[in-house]
């Protein structure tokens, strides 16, 4: 199995990532081993079996809305990369 | 002998007959690191006048009799873990400083026991990896042997319990990260049943397999430490009502009736001869302690490991996204729009391993390509877990081995991510099954004049951590254990 570039290129933005020019053929040639490793897969007989997203007998239980004071409190903000005023401050993003 | 050097059990005992105080444990606790975790390299951050802080407030709980069995113990944790005002990196550029707001779930568990943290722990960046050679700042060394890798990816918190730089520690296991470092540094790991203990506060990586669980030097040590830990959280919705959390209640009963089986898949190609040996011979240990061992068969485990890294990438992936460069953490400099600020961000804030699973997760999870890797992957969790009911439908426990080899030199796999995976093959189904599994050291390997130890595996169903408590420290006790 091979990846071609522009599966990486697509990849890559998906993940909003860049890959650098140096890493390319070794990560698109260690992916491509993975997914032939995950391949194994298809041999399983898995017709009519129930997907399993989580383990935890978990069902949607309904309670009262209860007011709480959120956490977006000032120690929050000021936990973020940037902050000034208690407002995260943020590059020029748009042009 | 050092109180470094001594158990959970033994540094309590002293505590509450007055012969040490908690602000002395903490003092010498911090001069053994100071003395060899320059070699060792288990602590990313030791956090002195925190831990003093906490002994002190534990030394009030013996004065004033409101004690437990983890008051004035030091202990670390791993730095995936969010302690407020301790710095949290997941070993990691993109959190290189981060300060936690909060505490964790279990941060405040073991504030409230009265416990006291000495410091952060390395690991893998963001948990992934099982060297914590993926560490982006620093490297940790097996103390039973430095140039071999300590296991990972709680590669630190083994390192630290092993080394005597604390009586227990705290790691995280989504693939085997608590029980594989275990095995590898010779100390006792559990990962408890999916929801025992809160993710709350976890720095995530796969959520639906992410478990944090005690590493110890003892099996009632361990015990102890999650009966501290354990508990139903409304902050994670995952987090299970725990009906019977005296995990410690079975140890000391004898296991007549008890019934092993060992699945021989487990036993196969790729194992180490002498790592299938060791663990046999504790299955002939736990024999004569009373137990009924059985071989049998569990061929789903052949399919296990593609099956968890289909799913923990895809979780990655998506957990990972919230690293944008804006919220917390690194930001890339010389950003000129939108789209580069991300970009950058990541590629320069992730390590080589981290951005590789992002991409394989988006990979797996991208249209066309969702059902043959996804959802097949999510079947195959199903028949896994049927595979396992059937099993303990005859068996009380599994036995296997932790790891297929011993540990291996720093340097040897870390260019091979594929080879590096496949040691994980005995650790991933009990994820993919939510279920509980310990990590005993059962002996050790020499090889190239080093000593290099070994664990077995207990597996139980869900809840089962009582019962596998009893056998590991049934064998325990029967006195070949080697650490």
């Amino acid at each position: 199995m091979e990846l071609d570039a522009k599966t990486m290129e697509t990849l890559a933005w998906l993940s909003r990532l860049d890959i650098p020019q140096e890493e390319e053929a070794p990560l698109s040639a260690s992916i491509a081993e993975m997914l032939s490793f995950f391949q194994q897969l298809s041999a399983l007989d898995t017709a009519g079996v129930e997907p399993t997203a989580h383990i935890a007998p978990l069902e949607n239980v309904l309670r009262e809305d209860e007011p709480f004071s959120p956490r977006l409190d000032r120690d929050l903000l000021l936990s973020g990369t940037e902050s000034e005023d208690g407002l995260i401050t943020l590059p020029k993003v748009i042009g | 002998m050092k109180y470094s050097e001594m158990d959970i059990a033994a540094l309590s005992a002293l505590l509450q007959k007055r012969e040490v105080s908690a602000r002395e444990l903490a003092a010498d606790a911090l001069s053994a690191i100071a003395e060899t975790d320059g070699t060792i390299g288990a602590y990313l951050t030791v956090a002195e006048e925190e831990a003093y802080r906490q002994a002190d407030a534990a030394d009030e709980m013996l004065k004033s009799g409101t004690a437990g069995a983890l008051t004035g113990i030091p202990f670390a944790m791993k730095d995936n873990i969010c302690t407020k005002g301790v710095r949290t990196t997941c070993a990691s550029k993109m959190l290189g400083n981060w300060l936690p707001v909060y505490d964790a779930c279990v941060t405040e568990q073991l504030k409230k026991a009265g416990a006291v943290m000495l410091g952060k722990t390395n690991m893998d960046e963001f948990a992934m990896g099982s060297s914590s050679e993926n560490s982006a700042l620093g490297v940790t060394r097996n103390p039973a042997a430095p140039d071999y890798v300590p296991g990972g990816s709680s590669g630190g918190s083994a390192a630290a319990v092993a080394a005597n730089e604390c009586a227990f520690a705290i790691g995280s296991d989504t693939g085997g990260s608590i029980r594989q470092p275990a095995s590898f540094c010779g100390v006792v790991g559990m990962k408890p049943t999916y929801g025992t203990v809160s993710r709350y506060g976890l720095v995530a990586y796969a959520s639906s397999f992410d478990q944090i669980g005690p590493l110890t030097k003892t099996v009632a040590d361990n015990a102890k430490v999650l009966e501290a830990i354990s508990c139903h959280d409304r902050r994670d919705s995952t987090s299970l009502p725990q009906y019977d959390t005296n995990y410690s209640a079975l140890i000391g009963k004898d296991l007549s009736g008890m019934r092993i089986g060992m699945p021989k898949e487990y036993f196969g190609e790729g194992i180490h001869p002498q790592v299938a040996e060791l663990v046999k011979n504790a299955a002939k240990q736990l024999e004569q302690a009373g137990a009924v061992i059985e071989e049998c068969s569990l061929p789903a485990v052949s399919y296990a490991l593609p099956a968890y890294y289909v799913l923990c990438c895809a979780e990655a992936s998506s957990n990972l996204a919230r690293f944008d460069g804006i919220r917390y953490g690194f930001r890339a400099e010389g950003i000129e729009d939108l789209d580069q600020l991300y970009r950058k961000t990541r590629t320069q804030g992730f390590g080589r391993e981290v951005r590789r699973r992002i991409l394989l997760g988006n990979y797996v999870l991208s249209a066309g390509y969702y059902d043959a890797y996804y959802k097949k992957a999510q079947q195959a969790r199903t028949l896994l877990i049927r595979a396992f009911a059937e099993l303990f439908a005859k068996y009380d426990l599994l036995l296997t081995p932790v790891a297929p080899t011993p540990a291996y030199k720093i340097g040897e796999k870390s260019n091979d991510p594929m080879e590096m995976a496949l040691g994980d093959i005995c650790t991933v189904p009990v994820n993919l099954g939510g279920l509980p599994a310990i990590s005993v050291p059962c002996g050790k390997i020499a090889q190239d004049g080093a000593e290099l130890p070994v664990g077995f595996q207990l597996i139980g169903p869900a809840f089962s951590e009582a019962k596998i408590y009893q056998a590991a420290a049934a064998y325990e006790k029967s006195g070949i254990a080697a650490r």
